[in-house]
């Protein structure tokens, strides 16, 4: 670990996908740091390499270069089982199409990170009540996903993100698949996961409003984070969009 | 390249382990049953190679009371034609130059022929198909008498169809008779009177023209009666086997009124215990090529849930019904025509390797070569498998297009569910009707279709159908039982017991699938393994009478009977001395030996029945000759002799305890006095090269071998006690069936097949749900835990299913068996086996489950997380 240094660094990282001719430089140079509890989102346009960014933060992809330490781990340095265990200590993910385990009930999904850890029959357990209640999801904890809304089935998300109690959470586009309103209070939950909880967030996404949640504010483009930063708290949301403006995003 | 082409090559493309294990799972089902039936033609092929053939079923003799034997065989049940023939010697002479009105040739000096004669009815001969011409005309068709002759006798005299020959009994010396145990040297015959024939043809060389290698001359029956006038000719008759009565059930008719012997060509394999082997193969042949279908089906079953959204895409494309069936259809025809053609090929190599080792469908024995193919039999055994797999995959196709396309894009539960259910349903008919239907046209079974066979060939499939159909009647039973063991057996990991309790509830059709796939094989199995127990102890429990306090000695050197009977009785433990020698085989093998040698125990112990052996022709019958010929204490039993006609036997008693020597097949038997088969067979008992000794209970047999070695002191002699004969039996019993174990472990490979599918399958539908779980932080080894569980239940269920089915089947097979080999089987149960074949079920589950665990590993995570 590294304590009182940043969660995340990302140095010089690249990542492209195929081979010559047809190769796709995905990622050019990412140069990105992001300290604990903090809430930092990063805007950038479909295909700009905002997911891929957060799998190789997570360990689940590997760069083409560039180095990212996670925790204080280099994860280049971890063989692929120490990469998982890392990820299963540090990482709590929200999926834009959510990927709830569809054979598993409500509260067996939020469990899950749990069950993953060999924890799911420890003290831990004791939390996920409250986790259920404060997402208003509590009613619903024997449903299965396919019988949840679209919010529900996100707040769900969340709660197992929260469940497993890692420090950092990655969201990959949260409300791409919601309503005005739903979308919003995934919004506020997530807000509430790092002011209350003291969880860091990285936030991913193309929506302006959403932007308006984070600390800090980054902009992908040409696959690397351009120099404008927006910060918060107060964000309006007029100032992303002269920003997005601005970078022609 | 057309859309159907493109769809599946890249279907293909996209899961080849999928495609490989699908025509794996057809082509070893249809490489058995293609194996299994080569086997058995190339098996009855050789045997029936070996022995000498008249091309009819049974020879028979009438004694003098029948007036029409000829209408009396007629209006038998169970015989489908008879053909009056005579045999004799007969010479052979070309007409000389002068006889045929021509200038004199070298060749006139030419002497006569000796051949063998064969004087048949001539209608009833041709429609035996006893004979058949390779050259020139049939008899009877031109305007004298004609003779058909053998191809080595017409080389011999180079004679060809449309020339004369002469032909008359021979001059022979006097004829010796066997009359009161003396061979009787008569006065030389008068000149024999020759008679003109036409050579019509030429015979080909099988049946009758296969006789005297060759040197045969057939003729008109009364052609022959006319020219052998003043000969005394027996009558005999040549009989066709109605083939829906068996062999025994005949003979044991006719056992009734006549003396007879059967085809030894023509019966090989005919035998109970032999159709009862040969049909079981068969019925393993068939197991395994349902099996194959069931394995394919299920990853029909199973790629039909993954593909209703396609079909559903393929319909709101606009995509035309035929369109869709097509690009279904190009898939099953490639995957079900590579299996038909790898099953035809691996069959035969299979069927090619076994024979080598000397498999048979008879039991072990040399190794042969593969020397024929039965072409027509395997071509259709594949074809056969082939339209199965391609029904079963256009089926639910079919079934799809009339579903709702909206339905169809969501892919919604219920279309999945109501696809399933009415695949099931279809295959399950397909493959406990259709396909053991149709097998049975292509290879139908050895010998009658009678009550027994039929009724245990109908609960198999009744088996088969309930081990199938159970996962379609009870899903949820099966989905609970085995995700409640999966949760108990995984308590240490909540992630593990979770996921695949739930997985398992979630998949009842494929779970059910491959426990049924499991539990077929191992119920096969432990069946099979209580049968041969059964074999076995029949063997013991004949061993104790046959074989008790026995001793079999071979290999004595030319020695005197008597000085060896009164050498052995000098031994007090010594009760009788019987002589392998003295033997006869008029229809069946007949013993003598002297009463006295066998009155000191078994059923002759009884002072009244010793006598009547002694002196009224009585007989004891063995178990198994009795049954066969369904003869009991008091019947009679007419017997051939080479002399004095037919002489009928009293049967005295029916037991064990006497006449059995070394050959386990020679169990068939009856025992008479000895003094019997001197006068009517002449055979000498004065000498034998082997005997068996009978001791008293629980005496050793080393004192009587001491005193035989010590008698002939070079001789090397070789000396079995009782249980050491009953260990050589029931090793060559389980020797002889070490061809069901290559067959069953064949379907166990294809139900391992079946489950490796079966997973593979449910890891693909699932690659997304495994991905999430690697991208929060599941181990590969936590997500193959899963995939393992799965097996681990799928072969406990199995296996215990299996167990207990195999276990209730058990008495039925033994007591089908007992009726269908003509054995009185003890019943016994697979002992030891049934933990084996559990264990086996298991380790066979969990061994298919390597591979998906294996595939899982290299899947990508981020492709699992990024989609929708």
């Amino acid at each position: 670990m590294n304590p009182g240094g940043p969660i995340v660094r990302v140095s010089g990282l690249e990542k492209a996908h195929g081979d010559p001719p047809g190769r796709v430089q995905v990622l050019a140079g990412v140069e990105l740091a992001i300290d604990a509890r903090r809430f930092v989102c990063v805007m950038g346009p479909s295909g700009s390499g905002k997911s891929t960014l957060l799998h190789l933060i997570s360990g689940l992809d590997e760069p083409t270069a560039g180095r990212v330490e996670l925790a204080g781990e280099d994860l280049a340095k971890l063989s692929p089982a120490a990469r998982t265990l890392l990820r299963r200590r540090t990482v709590g993910y929200v999926f834009q199409f959510f990927n709830l385990l569809p054979n598993l009930t409500v509260e067996e999904n939020v469990e899950l990170p749990l069950a993953i850890a060999g924890t799911a029959s420890g003290p831990e357990r004791a939390a996920v009540p409250g986790l259920l209640a404060r997402f208003g999801i509590e009613r619903r904890s024997a449903a299965f996903p396919h019988q949840l809304s679209g919010g529900e089935m996100q707040r769900t998300s969340i709660a197992r993100a929260l469940a497993g109690g890692q420090p950092l959470l990655l969201c990959d586009e949260p409300t791409g698949n919601l309503s005005q309103q739903a979308g919003l209070e995934v919004m506020q939950a997530l807000r509430e996961a790092c002011d209350r909880d003291g969880r860091t967030v990285l936030l991913v996404t193309h929506n302006p409003r959403d932007a308006t949640f984070a600390d800090e504010v980054r902009f992908l483009v040409d696959g690397k984070i351009a120099a404008t930063t927006l910060s918060g708290p107060g964000l309006k949301i007029d100032d992303v969009h002269a920003a997005l403006a601005r970078l022609a995003i | 390249m057309g859309l159907a082409l493109t769809l599946a090559r890249r279907s293909f493309g996209a899961h080849p382990g999928r495609a490989l294990f699908s025509i794996l799972g057809v082509a070893v089902g249809i490489a058995t049953g293609v194996a299994v039936f080569t086997l058995d033609h190339v098996t009855v092929l050789v045997r029936a190679g070996r022995a000498e053939s008249s091309g009819a079923d049974l020879e028979v003799r009438a004694s003098p009371e029948h007036r029409d034997p000829r209408g009396e065989l007629l209006a038998m049940e169970g015989v489908a034609g008879v053909a009056a023939f005579f045999q004799n010697d007969v010479r052979v002479r070309v007409p000389t130059s002068a006889e045929l009105g021509l200038a004199a040739e070298a060749s006139d000096g030419r002497p006569p022929a000796v051949a063998r004669l064969v004087a048949l009815e001539e209608g009833a001969g041709r429609t035996l198909g006893v004979y058949h011409v390779e050259r020139g005309d049939d008899l009877g068709t031109g305007p004298g008498s004609d003779v058909l002759l053998g191809r080595a006798l017409a080389e011999e005299l180079a004679l060809a169809p449309g020339d004369s020959v002469w032909l008359s009994p021979p001059a022979r010396a006097a004829k010796a008779e066997c009359v009161e145990g003396v061979l009787l040297h008569g006065e030389p015959a008068a000149a024999p009177r020759e008679e003109r024939f036409r050579v019509a043809g030429i015979l080909a060389p099988e049946g009758v023209g296969r006789a005297s290698k060759g040197r045969v001359a057939l003729i008109g029956y009364e052609a022959g009666r006319a020219l052998y006038s003043d000969v005394f000719v027996e009558a005999q008759f040549w009989l066709a086997r109605d083939g829906a009565v068996d062999l025994e059930e005949l003979e044991a008719r006719l056992a009734k009124g006549f003396t007879f012997q059967h085809d030894q060509a023509r019966a090989v394999g005919q035998m109970a215990d032999e159709r009862a082997f040969r049909n079981g193969v068969r019925v393993a042949g068939l197991f395994a090529l349902l099996l194959g279908l069931f394995v394919i089906f299920h990853t029909l079953s199973m790629s039909l849930i993954e593909r209703v959204r396609e079909v559903g895409a393929l319909t709101s494309l606009s995509a035309s019904r035929l369109q869709i069936a097509r690009v279904f259809f190009t898939e099953a025809l490639v995957i079900a025509m590579a299996a038909g053609g790898l099953g035809l090929a691996g069959g035969l190599l299979l069927a090619k390797l076994l024979l080598g080792l000397g498999f048979s469908t008879l039991g072990m024995g040399p190794p042969t070569r593969l020397v024929d193919v039965p072409w027509h039999t395997v071509l259709l055994l594949a074809g056969l498998g082939v339209a199965i797999a391609l029904l079963g995959s256009v089926y639910p196709i079919l079934r799809l297009r009339s579903t709702d396309v909206v339905a169809l894009l969501r892919g919604d539960d219920p279309v999945r569910r109501g696809a399933r259910h009415s695949f099931h349903l279809f295959s399950t008919l397909l493959l406990v009707g259709v396909v053991p239907a149709a097998f049975f046209r292509v290879v139908p079974v050895v010998g009658a279709a009678d009550r027994t066979l039929v009724s245990t060939l109908l609960l198999g499939l009744i088996v088969l159908g309930l081990l199938i159909g159970v996962p379609l009647l009870l899903p949820r039973l099966v989905a609970r039982a085995s995700s409640a063991l999966a949760r108990r057996l995984a308590r240490r990991s909540v992630l593990v017991a979770r996921l695949t309790g739930r997985n398992l509830e979630e998949s009842p059709g494929r779970v059910g699938a491959s426990i049924s796939a499991m539990a077929l094989v191992t119920a096969a199995f432990v069946g099979l393994k209580g049968m041969t127990a059964s074999l076995a102890g029949e063997t013991e429990v004949w061993g104790e009478t046959a074989l008790a306090d026995r001793l079999l000695v071979e290999h004595l050197p030319d020695a005197s009977l008597p000085e060896v009977r009164e050498l052995l009785h000098r031994q007090p433990e010594v009760l009788g001395v019987e002589a392998g020698d003295a033997r006869a085989f008029p229809s069946f093998l007949l013993l003598g030996q002297p009463a006295a040698e066998l009155e000191r125990h078994g059923p002759l112990a009884d002072p009244a029945l010793a006598r009547a052996f002694h002196e009224e022709q009585g007989i004891v019958l063995s178990q198994r000759l009795a049954r066969q010929r369904g003869l009991g204490a008091g019947d009679q039993v007419l017997v051939n002799t080479s002399g004095h006609g037919v002489q009928s036997f009293r049967v005295l008693a029916v037991s064990d305890a006497y006449g059995y020597f070394f050959h386990p097949d020679e169990r068939a038997y009856g025992v008479i006095d000895e003094r019997f088969l001197v006068r009517y067979f002449c055979t000498d008992v004065t000498s034998t090269a082997s005997i068996a000794v009978k001791l008293a209970p629980g005496a050793s047999p080393e004192a009587a071998v001491r005193a035989l070695e010590e008698r002939f002191p070079t001789a090397r002699l070789k000396t079995y006690d009782g249980p050491g004969l009953v260990r050589i039996m029931l090793h060559d019993l389980t020797v002889d069936f070490l061809v069901f174990d290559v067959i069953l472990l064949l379907t166990a490979l294809l139900s391992a097949v079946g489950v490796l599918n079966g997973q593979l399958l449910a890891a693909i539908q699932r690659q997304k749900e495994l991905g999430i779980l690697r991208a929060l932080g599941a181990l590969p080894g936590q997500i193959g835990a899963v995939v393992l569980l799965e097996a681990l239940v799928i072969g406990c269920l199995g296996g215990f299913l299996g167990a207990l089915v195999g276990l209730g089947l058990t008495p039925v097979l033994v007591s089908a068996l007992s009726v269908l080999s003509g054995l009185e089987l003890p019943l016994c149960t697979a002992g030891a086996w049934v933990p084996f074949a559990i264990s086996a079920a298991i380790g066979l589950s969990v061994a298919a489950g390597l591979y998906p665990v294996l595939a899982i590993r290299r899947w990508d995570a981020v492709r699992a997380v990024r989609t929708g």
